[in-house]
């Protein structure tokens, strides 16, 4: 079913970014789309190089600018342009509305503020509170993401790993946000804490009625959190569907050899079978399609058109040649 | 020859003096591996594989134990006199961007060794060498004179395969050789290593935190936690059969990418990995473990052999026989 126009939290549209460098334009988002549902978790997935992080900076309206130009394309919230935004409703709508957790919690927290009054600090920045009603929250988020409060008046380098990271999402959720953008924000911890702070995040959200984009390059994490993804490849989206559509059905060969590539821990693998070669020089602009060069099943329309987005039945969607007729579509599955 | 032990170590212990009071980083590590086979050293950030590997190519002096490697004890040798043995241990390490020298070619970095251990001596015969080496690699001549820099991670690695080969090693020391790259990176790596190991004979320790890549890659699985083995089986078997409750969280930690059909539901462990300062004699898993019991936390639990091959430290399996149980909280 088609999600209704009042579903759609977060749509972006034809989204290019590029990094105009002394070495050259580096054109990291080639042309975007992408929706979120209110309530939904979307996976992004793809490799180093992606455009995966570029993109969630652009929703933050957040790209370093120089070099970072976002050339065209719109970004709707709730129906409003933020690229149209100026300096004051930008500064309302971070943190506030748009929330983001990034990959290193050693490194997003400042060191000599403790860690109640960071996250007091983003309480107060939004909302009309008094300094002790604010602490007051904060402590009541401590406890939501399992530290007890009385460590409100510790300093960041007094807590572990994952203790930190958990005060990094005390933040980001402090001012119940409606959309979370988490980016790559288990990859720095070990696999037990990881597996605790999934599903701390995944429940602090549906408890909150938020929304999520979470960035990966993890496939077991997306299936673990997400009701949809979008795989990404070279500065656009190549697949995109619920996670059941993509991870049963994987229909674009980029897609294909991410979840090839995998070993398996449920049973001992012969050879992997690796994507050859790699990711395009994203300073090049690309005639045809991105992955063409790497692809096993490559022909010469896609050396010479790129391929757009099209629907294959639900939400499901690929952007390749060998799905636009029937016929082609035999003998890839599998 | 083909059950020759290549390396053994015997009660490696390896003690950090700090403020608060001796780091127990490797606590009492016996094992051995087999010419041509891999013995994957598993387990979180702090548990000791990383010094483990160190202290076998003895980057780090061993507190207490022995190391043997082809029968010879090298636990005392001096650097002069294992100088030799170098060519015969090698390394490869996590991070191909900060182990190899930003300043020198793709040539210098491989000759490097070679030149080193005076293993060829003409221009030209070094020349041909690397080129070879490169070759074996995957490593197209073309990149001979570019720097590190130029070259993405896979490359990078490429790199530091070839200088660990460039010797003739027998032993490889691999301390997360993969976990800094892409997935589709990651798999050609790990099937050049395993394609070398075949050609080559090679005997890989192999350190990493990533159970399906341990999986896909050892013959043998030894699970650290705060610098003690709390489990060892051939790979097969510990992943069938595990039995030491940290190992059952660990596989259960890991996220799979299955959606629907076949999803496992999955058993979290809570806490973390606490520190390796002045452990008491207790079972150093007690704090996180749902099968606690009294007998844990009296002595900490030797490991034992419960069937070939098979060795667990946990009280509970040695009383009970099998891990069929119920928790204790």
């Amino acid at each position: 079913m088609k999600p209704s126009h009042d579903d759609v939290l977060l749509s972006v549209q034809d989204l290019h970014v590029q990094y105009d460098t002394d070495a050259g334009t580096v054109y990291a988002v080639t042309g975007l789309d992408l929706e979120i549902q209110r309530k939904h978790t979307v996976a992004l997935v793809g490799e180093t190089g992606a455009g995966k992080t570029t993109t969630a900076l652009s929703i933050l309206n957040l790209v370093p600018n120089p070099p970072g130009v976002i050339t065209k394309g719109t970004i709707l919230l709730d129906g409003q342009n933020i690229l149209e935004f100026g300096a004051e409703e930008l500064q309302k709508m971070r943190g506030n509305d748009v929330a983001m957790i990034f990959q290193d919690p050693m490194t997003a927290l400042n060191p000599v503020m403790t860690v109640g009054e960071q996250i007091a600090e983003s309480i107060a920045l939004h909302n009309d509170v008094s300094e002790s009603e604010a602490m007051k929250r904060a402590k009541n988020m401590l406890r939501l993401v399992g530290i007890d409060d009385g460590r409100a008046g510790e300093y960041p380098h007094q807590f572990s790993g994952g203790m930190r990271q958990r005060v990094v999402i005390a933040i980001a959720l402090a001012c119940k946000p409606r959309l979370l953008i988490a980016d790559e924000p288990t990859t720095a911890l070990d696999v037990t804490i990881q597996a605790q702070q999934l599903v701390l995040i995944k429940d602090l959200i549906t408890n909150g009625g938020m929304s999520m984009l979470l960035i990966t390059h993890d496939l077991g994490v997306v299936a673990e959190t997400s009701d949809d993804v979008a795989v990404m490849y070279s500065g656009r989206i190549v697949e995109r569907g619920t996670t059941a559509e993509v991870f049963n059905d994987r229909l674009h060969p980029y897609t294909q050899g991410l979840f090839n590539s995998l070993p398996n821990l449920r049973k001992q693998g012969e050879e992997l079978q690796p994507i050859k070669g790699m990711m395009p020089n994203p300073m090049e602009r690309i005639v045809g399609c991105p992955f063409a060069p790497r692809c096993e099943h490559v022909m010469d329309r896609c050396l010479k058109e790129e391929p757009v987005l099209k629907e294959q039945g639900g939400t499901h969607a690929v952007a390749c040649h060998l799905y636009d007729d029937s016929t082609a579509k035999d003998g890839l599955h599998g | 020859m083909a059950d020759e032990t290549v390396l053994q170590v015997e009660g490696l212990t390896k003690y950090f003096p700090t403020a608060a009071g001796l780091l127990h980083a490797v606590d009492g590590l016996d094992f051995s591996v087999p010419r041509g086979k891999t013995l994957g050293l598993v387990g979180e950030s702090g548990c000791g594989k990383s010094t483990t590997g160190r202290v076998i190519l003895k980057l780090l002096k061993p507190t207490s134990g022995r190391i043997i490697f082809q029968g010879e004890d090298i636990t005392n040798y001096s650097a002069r006199r294992m100088r030799p043995l170098r060519c015969q241990m090698q390394m490869i390490f996590q991070d191909p961007f900060s182990s190899l020298d930003p300043r020198q070619s793709v040539m210098q970095l491989i000759s490097e060794p070679i030149i080193q251990h005076r293993l060829l001596k003409s221009k030209r015969d070094i020349e041909h060498r690397t080129l070879e080496l490169m070759d074996t690699v995957g490593l197209a001549s073309r990149y001979i004179n570019t720097y590190p820099h130029e070259l993405d991670g896979g490359r990078r690695q490429r790199i530091g395969i070839a200088r660990a080969l460039a010797v003739d090693p027998k032993l490889i020391v691999c301390d997360e050789p993969v976990s800094a790259l892409d997935v589709s990176i990651q798999a050609q790596i790990l099937n050049l290593l395993k394609q070398l190991q075949r050609e080559y004979g090679l005997t890989y320790l192999f350190i990493t935190h990533n159970l399906a890549v341990v999986r896909y890659f050892s013959d043998e699985i030894a699970v650290m936690y705060l610098g003690k083995i709390v489990e060892q089986a051939p790979a097969e078997r510990l992943f069938s059969k595990p039995m030491h409750p940290y190992t059952k969280a660990l596989f259960d930690a890991v996220p799979q990418p299955i959606v629907g059909e076949g999803r496992v539901e999955r058993q979290l462990i809570r806490g973390e990995i606490t520190s390796a300062v002045n452990l008491p004699d207790e079972c150093r898993f007690c704090s996180r473990c749902d099968y606690v019991m009294d007998a844990c936390r009296q002595k900490d639990p030797p490991l034992i052999e419960i069937a070939p091959g098979h060795r667990v430290a946990c009280a509970r399996v040695r009383s009970m026989g099998d891990f069929t149980i119920e928790k204790t909280r």
